[in-house]
């Protein structure tokens, strides 16, 4: 596919690398040339220099040929205009943007049609992140909480703990222990290993765990694998802005909520649109304000605020006067990698982000990618679309599916019926089936095994 | 045999016609089906086979693709032929890229009698003294002719 992306930041240039090693033609659009030069230098791809919006710019990038324009740069307004560019001018098949404001993101249906603004998909990053930190609190001790076919079904990454009642044990003993529930462990990361779990394997203390279940077994098998921490009550969270505030709002009912924001007027805007959480105008760096508002009992404290070292310093200094967990924002990559024990759960919006436009880029009528492990491992939900003669999928048990080697599939969703993958299961046209791919260099195969023949109708 | 001949029109039939990817490509063949076929739209056909490359591709081999798909207010099955000037990237399962093309567009409904039909074009191009006869036809008149013509 030829595919344009507009801005080289960070969510453009990391998507960039995804794509192009995967058969793909790309130009990267930016008006910072010392970053498209970095960019050009480690991968293949064409770059254009200019603003990112401009008839000129968009034909010189290949907009005539592009079946695809992603825009990610800074500005919601030069996103939404490229994409009505593209769309007047090129006639782009699909179009993709990144709307932050929530502003705009309220009237969404009403804004974003083929006669309006002519965005096919609208990334909003700042929901994505709120609901997944609003998954995170929900269910205690989970590192990741990724849906698939709308919530139904939930892929889990949880941490084995000795006392876990699996840990140590095969993990075809779950069955026995918890008749009633059906799960099925899609990888075990062991020391950063991908181990493709077999019926017998053994499950370590410090396993990575990465398990699928309907949403409703999510705690009955994470109790499995460590002693489950008690629901969540109080949160505290750091930091006013989108992500804060929507998180607030959420969340505001059913815990206790209380909002630290540094700036005096954004408070004033805050406690009159929350109704329940409470909103502390002051700096969470600062140990007085944590030890009064009884840090010592919060059973999560949220650092969103948009400085990655602030959030990371205020999530020490929570964690260590005695929050139970910390969940701390950080963009820079370089940084997650390098922030240790003391931070429990470091939330990339970027990855979050690429996995949502993964969604729309991969070949096949895929309705979910979520972007693991810094983007090395993927889960993704595909339709099998076709009948036995034309799909490769259709027709066919679980057992005979010829799958790529580190893929596994974990379960299937036909219609409102969730099916644990179990070799005999066998698949149906337009079931979703969720595939866990250990390294996702393997999506090319994956692709191409649920690709349709060449007699199939859509 | 003459499966193309129930299908295709002069006007439906373009020879070496210019395009440097498979999404101008569908703009080209788009517009030169719905100029002949009354009651069928440019976008709505641009967009139906962009929908159906993207679950896999319709290249079948050896330089030739056969885009498919059914499209609304279609009454007949239509067929357009065209050969290009260069041959463009189709994801096609030989990775070769493709310089003739025969889109068939069929009627939402009755789906056995379109698999024949699509079985019988290709069975038509794999022959490959048919496609090299297409592809030698200095203009759409000859290629029309030769089309349609054909004697296995």
């Amino acid at each position: 596919m030829k595919i344009i992306i507009l801005g080289a930041g960070q969510v453009g240039g990391t998507l960039a690398e995804h794509l192009a090693n995967e058969q793909n033609d790309i130009t990267v659009v930016d008006t910072d040339g010392d970053r498209l030069r970095e960019l050009q230098d480690r991968l293949d791809i064409g770059t254009v220099n200019g603003s990112a919006s401009h008839p000129d710019t968009l034909y010189q990038a290949g907009a005539d040929d592009a079946d695809m324009l992603i825009a990610v740069t800074n500005s919601d307004e030069i996103n939404m205009m490229a994409c009505q560019i593209a769309h007047s001018l090129f006639n782009t098949p699909t179009k993709i943007s990144r709307v932050r404001a929530p502003n705009y993101l309220a009237h969404q249906e009403k804004l974003f049609t083929p006669d309006n603004i002519p965005v096919d998909v609208i990334i909003g990053p700042e929901q994505l992140v709120t609901k997944n930190i609003v998954e995170l609190i929900a269910n205690p001790g989970a590192l990741q909480v990724l849906d698939f076919a709308d919530g139904r079904i939930q892929l889990v990454a949880v941490r084995a703990f000795h006392g876990g009642p699996i840990v140590g044990h095969e993990l075809q003993d779950i069955r026995t222990h918890m008749p009633k529930v059906d799960t099925r462990v899609a990888a075990i990361f062991r020391r950063d290993r991908a181990i493709i779990p077999e019926g017998n394997t053994v499950v370590e203390a410090d396993d990575e765990v990465f398990f699928i279940a309907a949403r409703k077994d999510i705690r009955k098998v994470m109790s499995e694998l460590r002693k489950i921490d008690k629901p969540y009550q109080r949160v505290m969270i750091a930091g006013g802005g989108n992500i804060g505030a929507t998180l607030a709002q959420s969340i505001e009912r059913d815990y206790q909520v209380k909002v630290i924001e540094q700036s005096y007027p954004r408070c004033r805007v805050l406690s009159e649109s929350l109704k329940h959480a409470i909103v502390l105008h002051g700096s969470a760096s600062e140990p007085g304000l944590l030890t009064s508002e009884n840090i010592e009992s919060t059973d999560v404290f949220c650092a969103l605020t948009n400085n990655d070292e602030s959030n990371i310093m205020m999530s020490m200094l929570a964690k260590r006067m005695g929050a139970k967990k910390v969940i701390t924002l950080i963009t820079n990559p370089a940084y997650a990698d390098l922030v240790g024990d003391e931070i429990d759960i470091a939330i990339s919006p970027q990855q979050i982000t690429i996995g949502s436009l993964l969604t729309h880029v991969r070949r096949g009528d895929i309705s979910n990618v979520h972007s693991l492990r810094r983007g090395a491992a993927e889960a993704i939900e595909v339709t099998a679309r076709g009948d036995a003669y034309s799909s490769r999928v259709v027709g066919r048990r679980l057992e005979e599916i010829n799958l790529p080697d580190g893929v596994t599939i974990g379960a299937i969703v036909r219609g409102d019926e969730v099916l644990i993958a179990h070799r005999h299961v066998l698949v149906e046209t337009d079931d979703h089936v969720v595939l866990f791919l250990t390294d996702r260099n393997r999506i090319s195969a994956v692709e191409k095994l649920f690709a349709v023949g060449f007699g199939f109708f859509s | 045999m003459h499966v193309l001949s129930e299908l295709l029109t002069p006007g439906r039939t373009v020879c070496r016609a210019p395009g440097s990817s498979k999404k101008r490509l569908f703009e080209t063949l788009a517009s030169v089906v719905s100029e002949d076929s009354p009651g069928i739209t440019e976008a709505d056909i641009f967009a139906q086979l962009i929908a159906r490359e993207r679950l896999g591709s319709t290249g079948l081999g050896a330089g030739i693709a056969i885009p498919h798909c059914r499209i609304a207010n279609c009454n007949q099955p239509i067929g357009c032929l065209v050969t290009l000037e260069e041959p463009i990237d189709f994801d096609a399962p030989d990775d070769l890229p493709v310089d003739i093309l025969f889109v068939l567009l069929v009627p939402e409904e009755a789906h056995q009698t379109h698999l024949e039909i699509l079985a019988r074009i290709a069975r038509l191009f794999s022959q490959s003294s048919f496609c090299e006869a297409l592809r030698d036809a200095p203009d759409s008149r000859v290629l029309f002719q030769r089309a349609t013509e054909w004697q296995a």
